[in-house]
């Protein structure tokens, strides 16, 4: 049985029915946003450890590499100076120190035959014109290999992790003032007539200003 | 009534669901900082891995082969110079000249080509270790951050809990017409809520102090740090100072100031800094053992003992420790207790060991460390018997006579049982029958007739570049271990080890044994006090000593 006033209020009521079960959806859908914006921050974070991890990686295997490399150099680099300046002394010596001759030609040799064998332990490419080792220029390389294949830039992923986690903060203050919407309404039932119309105008303004906040989220106005 | 009184309820209900909401924001809010922080500090902790392994790497090619080669070049030439060779050593000079500038760390300000001297701690500080310090600072920093957040986030979780519950109990009195179960529940449901409304604000009221935001203090913790790696311990208290300064919480400034003042011999200032970064919320076996070590040398013995016995109590493994409560009780004239101490720690190691052992790996250089700080600690207080003065006051040793005693034996063992553990792996068992005497040091005269003649003594002048053992024998058997260890100056040169079996036969006179053979004629024994102990099947037979004066 109906009573007189439930039918006097049944069109309103009707309204605030609509409007509680439109602001529950439209709450519902902000939950569900702010929670992918918090998943694709905890996404774009472990992407950014990953190329943090990437990056580290890189650079000590490219110091191994590298100065790897350069300690080879020096063994042909140090080998090449001894024969450089025996050829000079050999050079000015007179043709009749056979003695001198002998004992510099022998060493020649042992310098010679090591810088060779050093010389077969490190990647030529890198010897400049005038003998000096491009070491920057390989761990140059290096890295850029290794950026070729592989993600070695971590700041710009945690940026984007920081980007979801306000979109997804601020999806959740969309959600909090929806929540306050839906309180107003339901409120409604229970208060005197005069209070009925300010909780429905509060109500309403609160769940177009959160609805209104969460498109701008969604569409990144507000970040 | 009723309608008024559901009318409140409903109004309460309104206020807890917006409360919620704002400490659900909160709460969101912190598991984000949460996240960020321990995002940072995975971070920072694969950066300072990375930046360790690219940094050593470096720095070893810089050390082990520019520098090794330069130097290797600069013995040839001093080789070639003695020989009179002036064409070769110029040689061998250009080429280490030639060098120089394969790496930074053959030139100024880590390196003198004319002295040859070297400044590679410096080097690694610049290069790489004050980096990797500053990171650990940081990320330390990080995780300090991190686990405030995470507190933080967890404490709101149990505010909306109990929102949550107040919700349900408010419901609940509204829904029903009972009018005592009525104000039952929405009393306590309003209380739950006042309850929760007041946690949450404390806890948002709880700051979170982020070092990071204070890198000044962190820069000059590092510059400290470098500085005290490179052994300018005085200067390196500066920098802490200003650190302090900075930041006056920062608990590691204090431990790191602690551990140079210690170095200083500043044991008052070092107790009194361990103490302030303890009190910060710093503890770890190490730092307590150093401030232990601080009560030590000034005399507060008890107070050293309670620290000790309290760490060995928490972290049994931390031999040193052991071995300085031993130390401590003993020069307290706890004879009884530091024996036992003693028996203790070496059975420990002995353990440590045969566990390794079963495990199929090596014990920890600890272990090893911790040994040779046992023997240094009980050598100290000998000393300190011998002279009758010095730090801590030999006045505050009771019984002298007992604690020599007693130090002297303890030594002998903790020596004898280093040498059985690291080659039988086990401790030396048995008395030793055979016997060393004469024991001398000769330097080898090679005359032209091809034999070989030693000028005996103690002591030797003009940079002799060899050095032999000289001993009778009796009551040695064929195939015994035999171990000679070098100290000079104090500290093993392991390089200068000899282990070998025994082939002289049961007993001889005047065997020698080579300690430093003439590698080349650059090759002269440095200035120094060597001492040299020699041991058979892990079981110490003889020592001696010599000095070389310059």
């Amino acid at each position: 049985m109906e009573t007189p006033e439930e039918r006097s209020d049944g069109p309103a009521m009707v309204i605030v029915a609509l409007l509680i079960a439109f602001t529950s959806v439209i709450g519902a859908i902000v939950a569900w946003r702010g929670s992918i914006a918090a998943d694709a921050a905890g996404d774009a974070d472990t992407a950014g450890l990953r190329a943090t991890i990437n990056l580290n990686e890189t650079r000590a295997l490219s110091s191994v590499t590298a100065y790897g490399d350069y300690g080879a150099y020096t063994q042909y680099y140090r080998e090449r100076q001894l024969t450089q300046t025996l050829e000079e002394d050999l050079a000015e010596l007179p043709e009749d120190a056979e003695d001198e001759i002998e004992v510099l030609v022998e060493e020649l040799s042992r310098t010679t035959d090591n810088a060779t064998a050093a010389q077969g332990t490190f990647p030529n490419q890198y010897l400049n014109r005038d003998g000096t080792y491009a070491l920057d220029r390989q761990l140059g390389q290096l890295f850029a290999d290794s950026a070729r294949l592989r993600d070695l830039d971590p700041a710009a992923n945690f940026a984007e992790a920081d980007r979801f986690r306000v979109k997804s903060e601020q999806f959740l203050i969309a959600f909090s003032i929806l929540a306050v919407a839906l309180v107003a309404f339901t409120l409604i039932e229970v208060v005197g007539q005069r209070a009925k119309y300010l909780l429905l105008i509060a109500g309403s303004l609160l769940l177009v200003a959160g609805t209104v906040g969460a498109v701008l989220v969604e569409m990144g106005r507000l970040s | 009534m009723g309608d008024r009184f559901k009318g409140l309820i409903s109004v309460l209900i309104a206020l807890v669901t917006v409360v919620t909401a704002l400490v659900a924001y909160l709460q969101s809010d912190a598991g984000n900082r949460d996240d960020r922080a321990g995002r940072d500090a995975n971070s920072l902790a694969v950066e300072m891995l990375g930046q360790n392994v690219s940094g050593n790497s470096r720095s070893y090619y810089d050390y082990n082969e520019a520098y090794q080669a330069w130097y290797q070049l600069d013995v040839q030439a001093s080789a070639a110079l003695g020989r009179g060779d002036n064409a070769a050593a110029e040689r061998y000079l250009a080429a280490a000249e030639s060098l120089v500038r394969l790496s930074p760390l053959l030139q100024p300000p880590y390196f003198d080509p004319e002295t040859g001297e070297l400044d590679f701690d410096r080097y690694e500080v610049d290069t790489f270790r004050g980096r990797v310090t500053q990171l650990s600072e940081e990320y330390t920093a990080a995780a300090g951050v991190k686990d405030a957040w995470d507190t933080k986030a967890n404490a709101y979780v149990l505010h909306l809990t109990i929102l949550a519950v107040s919700l349900f109990l408010l419901g609940l009195a509204a829904a029903i017409d009972h009018r005592i179960s009525q104000l039952i529940f929405s009393i306590v449901g309003g209380a739950l809520a006042l309850v929760a409304v007041v946690l949450a604000a404390l806890t948002y009221a709880q700051p979170v102090f982020d070092l990071r935001s204070n890198p000044e203090a962190i820069a000059a913790y590092t510059q400290g740090v470098g500085l005290a790696y490179q052994g300018q311990d005085a200067e390196a208290v500066t920098a802490f100072d200003e650190a302090a300064r900075l930041q006056p919480d920062y608990a590691a400034v204090y431990a790191a100031r602690a551990g140079a003042k210690l170095r200083l011999s500043d044991y008052l200032a070092a107790s009194t800094d361990f103490e302030r970064a303890q009190n910060l919320g710093l503890e770890n076996p190490s730092m307590l053992g150093d401030l232990a070590i601080a009560y030590y040398y000034q005399g507060r013995f008890d107070e050293a003992i309670a620290l000790q016995q309290s760490v060995v109590a928490s972290n049994p493994s931390e031999l040193w420790v052991q071995f300085d409560l031993g130390a401590t009780q003993l020069i307290s004239g706890q004879v009884e207790a530091a024996r036992a101490t003693y028996d203790a720690a070496m059975q420990f190691a002995v353990e440590q060991v045969q566990a390794a052992q079963a495990a199929g790996t090596a014990p920890s250089s600890a272990l090893w460390f911790g040994l040779d700080f046992g023997v240094l600690g009980l050598e100290e207080i000998r000393g300190l018997i011998a002279a009758g003065e010095g730090t801590p006051d030999p006045a505050l040793i009771p019984n002298l006579a007992e604690v020599d005693a007693l130090a002297a034996t303890v030594i002998k063992q903790i020596k004898e049982l280093t040498v059985g553990l690291e080659y039988q792996g086990v401790p030396p068992s048995g008395t030793l029958t055979a016997q060393i005497t004469n024991l001398t040091f000769g330097e080898p005269i090679y005359l032209d007739d091809g034999t070989i003649e030693f000028e005996v003594g103690d002591t030797f002048t003009d940079g002799p570049t060899e050095m032999s053992l000289l001993f009778d024998y009796a009551g040695m058997r064929d195939g015994q271990e035999i171990v000679v260890k070098v100290y000079i100056d104090g500290t093993e040169d392991a390089s200068w080890r000899i282990i070998r079996e025994w082939d002289g036969g049961e007993s001889g006179e005047s065997y020698e044994i080579p300690l430093a053979i003439s590698y080349s004629d650059t090759f002269v024994l440095a200035s120094a006090y060597y001492n040299i102990e020699f041991y058979i099947d892990g079981l110490l037979a003889a020592e001696g000593a010599f000095w070389i004066e310059d």
